[in-house]
């Protein structure tokens, strides 16, 4: 993991490559663990990225949640069966499977949202944590941040 | 099983990762407000849109999925998640 100076102060983010078979769906991403954070998440920006395709996932919910992220409004299309690979800090791989993560998209298009957006990250949320027994060791003061089984 | 490819650009991507971290600054300054992409321990493109970067990186052959992309955020600016 690395801890990133990010939106006003010390952050942890992991370093992850992300598999969506379904989908063929493949590629790095950053995601900010985020222990106050309900819900994983892939940001409409790393969605972008990896060439997620809205058309096909948003077809499987019609009617999507709403998230709240960063004082912007989401709708949230389930991705199922993803695959994580996250080297702990032992150089080690470890692999984790997600049921599902919601792919972010905003609900409104204008330019003040679209310019905000660019700014939210993907997110690890408790649903990651509670599901692989992992628990979050940050220490912001000497800038080191680590995922632990427990 | 993961590929060896996968591998290879997490590996990679950690590298670039680890070098904007000790170059963020830096390179904060130079592309405040914008997507850069790093490859090789250095810029090579920036955008202030995600698409736009993503044309750049095609047009110099690079995969922008296994490519480290990330926005300068300014300083100034409290991210509440």
């Amino acid at each position: 993991m690395i801890v990133k100076d990010y939106g006003g102060g010390p952050k942890p983010f992991a370093r992850a490559f992300l598999r969506a078979q379904r989908y063929r769906v493949l590629g790095i991403i950053q995601p900010f663990v985020d222990t106050g954070a309900a819900l994983s998440c892939l940001s409409q920006v790393d969605a972008e990225r990896l060439h997620v395709p809205f058309s096909a996932i948003s077809a499987r919910t019609p009617k999507p949640m709403i998230h709240y992220l960063g004082g912007l409004s989401f709708f949230a299309y389930p991705m199922e069966n993803i695959m994580l690979w996250i080297r702990d800090e032992n150089n080690k791989r470890e692999e984790f499977i997600l049921n599902s993560i919601d792919v972010l998209k905003l609900t409104k298009k204008d330019q003040r949202s679209l310019d905000r957006m660019r700014a939210i990250p993907s997110i690890l949320g408790m649903d990651f944590l509670l599901k692989h027994r992992l628990s979050l060791n940050f220490d912001p003061n000497n800038r080191t941040a680590n995922l632990v089984r427990t | 099983m993961m590929l060896k490819e996968e591998m290879k650009a997490l590996k990679s991507f950690e590298k670039e990762s680890n070098w904007l971290a000790r170059n963020y600054e830096k390179v904060r300054e130079e592309h405040l407000e914008k997507f850069v992409a790093i490859k090789d321990n250095k810029v090579i493109a920036e955008s202030e849109s995600i698409s736009r970067l993503q044309n750049k990186l095609k047009q110099l052959g690079i995969d922008p999925r296994t490519t480290l992309v990330d926005f300068m955020l300014p300083k100034d600016v409290i991210l509440f998640l």
